[in-house]
């Protein structure tokens, strides 16, 4: 006879304590792996699901400041006000973008517009990168030639810029078609807000997307989420998610607990049979190896069948459809059950010392003279 | 040659705000091959001497030598090697395992030893054999007369074939006739060697024994004879 033999007697023996500790541990477990399974299960659906959401977003980019002259003459800086000002489309831009984003709409600040000895000076233009170095096409301001009619598409030769290209003719009103030609310029400040929606996961897949097919002299500011019904349902399930972890997290108290409260009842009215085991020898580690294997063989037995019992727990709930959002599929049961496991035996043998030590330690002279 | 050597024993239960003396300054010598009653009123100190002697309760002055040893100045472990080795107990609410039957009872002892199981069972039916219980292997003690339970209990004390058998009262809760075949259990233990060392209250038990100690407040009056 061995010390397992004797610890699995005992087990049997205190069948109505064994069995509660099994089914309460096994359900508890169950539960709590149960809620883990959901909880991973519908933050992933969410996840694949999140690309059918339309979000709205805001975006802001740069606002940028021109380096202006007059004629060959530097007259000073403008500060471009809208985006419309810029040599950029933004709704051809968006069209080159993927379908997941869509513009919405545009909105301007504040056009800007400059009279300097009788020329007017407007901060708007297409871009032309002909005869500017590469390292300054960050931005270019504009002026407004009334001379330079007839020019469009030809390449003059401007003070202090070279050989530039005349690309387009605009003004604020759209009826005048003037000589645009362009500077470039480093500094920026923020520019104008831009609506969109957007399919895609995560405002960084988004930036990326964006910042990919930007032209270089503009950068983006800042991106922010703005939905209304979606981003509402998403962070009703965040908010279920964190509450299971919460529920999660909870229960590992009552688990140890239980694992604690269990621990002492099963060592609880043997005092007589530790002392005797005691006066015929038994060391205090072999009390311990004793204790040890009850609580170690109920309570893996009961973990095991806990984690097996959540699992077609889980595929009924998925089946019967209750959480629509729930989908077992891409859950990593193996993974999930051997951390909640691991995490259940670690509690186990915690909660497991106190008993344990509590059953070797006894003094058998002192049970004894308790019991007699 | 002395087997058990018992130098300036004193043993003090705390006893409200003092202490209670429940041996005081206790010296007497066993040797090997004894069979001693102790004996004396109740509180006297007998268990005290008993569980003192059984390396169970360490007494709060003075030596104990068993074989040489100073037992209580081994480890905790080397003293419950010790237990295992040197000692057998039986005591008088015979404390048998009641979902053990007779045999797994008997082989408690074992459990912890380094001998196969097969050898373990050949050691335990043979013990049980010894005493009388050969054909009762598989009962549950509540399936026992009180004469078999304590027949078990010495089987278990025995089963490591110790040198001392200490018991508590071992004809306490037994009628004469059953007493009487306990006693010669003993006897025929001791005629083997074996020291036995009984506290008794039982008069009838003098014809067994060789030697006598008398507990009176917390002192021994040694005696060779039980008068």
């Amino acid at each position: 006879m061995g010390l397992t033999f004797l610890a699995l007697k005992n087990i049997f023996i205190q069948k109505e304590k064994s069995l509660a500790f099994f089914l309460t541990i096994s359900i508890s477990i169950s539960i709590i792996l149960l809620l883990l399974f959901i909880s991973f299960g519908m933050r992933n659906n969410l996840k694949k699901g999140y690309g059918e959401i339309e979000a709205v977003y805001t975006l802001k980019m740069n606002r940028l400041k021109l380096n202006m002259t007059y004629r060959g003459v530097p007259v000073g800086q403008q500060e471009v006000r809208k985006l419309q000002e810029l040599p950029f489309d933004v709704v051809e831009y968006f069209k080159s973008l993927p379908e997941e984003l869509k513009l919405l709409s545009l909105s301007f600040r504040n056009v800007s517009r400059i009279s300097f000895n009788g020329d007017e000076i407007i901060a708007v233009g297409n871009f032309s990168p002909a005869g500017i170095p590469r390292d300054e096409q960050f931005f270019f301001a504009g002026y407004k030639l009334k001379n330079f009619q007839g020019l469009k598409g030809t390449t003059v030769n401007l003070p202090g810029l070279g050989n530039v290209r005349i690309e387009n003719f605009l003004n604020e009103t759209g009826t005048e078609k003037d000589n645009i030609i362009y500077y470039p310029i480093k500094e920026s400040q923020k520019f104008d807000i831009i609506r969109f929606t957007s399919r895609l996961t995560s405002t960084q897949d988004i930036k990326k997307i964006l910042t990919a097919k930007l032209p270089n002299y503009l950068s983006l500011l800042e991106i922010s989420g703005t939905s209304k019904e979606n981003d509402l349902r998403f962070s009703f399930y965040d908010e279920l998610i964190n509450y299971f972890a919460y529920i999660i997290l909870l229960m590992i108290i009552p688990i140890l607990l239980l694992f604690n409260v269990f621990g002492f009842s099963i060592i609880r009215g043997r005092e007589k049979d530790f002392a005797i085991l005691r006066v015929v020898g038994f060391k205090k580690k072999d009390i311990a190896r004793l204790v040890f294997i009850e609580l170690a063989f109920i309570g893996i037995t009961s973990i095991f069948a806990g984690i097996l019992f959540s699992i077609p727990m889980a595929f009924l709930i998925q089946s019967i459809g209750i959480l629509p959002d729930f989908t077992i599929a891409d859950i990593e049961i193996p993974l999930i059950s051997s951390i909640s496991f691991i995490t259940a035996l670690v509690i186990l043998l915690l909660s497991g010392l106190a008993p344990i030590s509590r059953a070797s330690g006894l003094d058998p002279v002192a049970a004894f003279r308790t019991i007699n | 040659m002395s087997l058990i050597k018992l130098l300036e024993i004193e043993k003090n239960y705390p006893d409200g705000l003092g202490e209670f003396k429940a041996l005081k300054k206790v010296s007497v010598s066993i040797d090997s091959g004894e069979f001693i009653a102790i004996t004396g009123p109740s509180g006297s100190g007998k268990s005290t001497l008993l569980t003192i002697l059984g390396v169970l309760n360490p007494p709060s002055k003075g030596q104990i030598y068993i074989d040489d040893i100073d037992v209580y100045s081994l480890s905790g472990d080397r003293q419950a090697d010790f237990r295992q080795t040197y000692i057998g107990f039986v005591f008088q609410d015979l404390h048998l395992v009641p979902y053990l039957t007779a045999l797994e009872n008997v082989l408690l002892p074992l459990a912890i030893s380094l001998y196969p199981g097969k050898e373990q069972k050949k050691m335990a039916k043979e013990v049980l054999n010894r005493v009388g219980l050969g054909d009762k292997y598989h009962r549950l003690p509540g399936k026992l007369s009180g004469g078999e339970k304590s027949r078990v209990a010495i089987a278990r004390a025995i089963v490591n074939k110790p040198r001392i058998i200490l018991a508590d009262e071992p004809t306490g809760s037994l009628d004469s006739g059953t007493g009487n075949e306990i006693m010669k259990l003993f006897q025929s233990l001791n005629n083997e060697g074996i020291t036995v060392i009984l506290v008794t209250h039982n008069n009838e038990n003098k014809k067994y024994v060789k030697k006598n100690f008398l507990v009176r407040d917390g002192l021994i009056e040694v005696n060779q004879k039980w008068v």
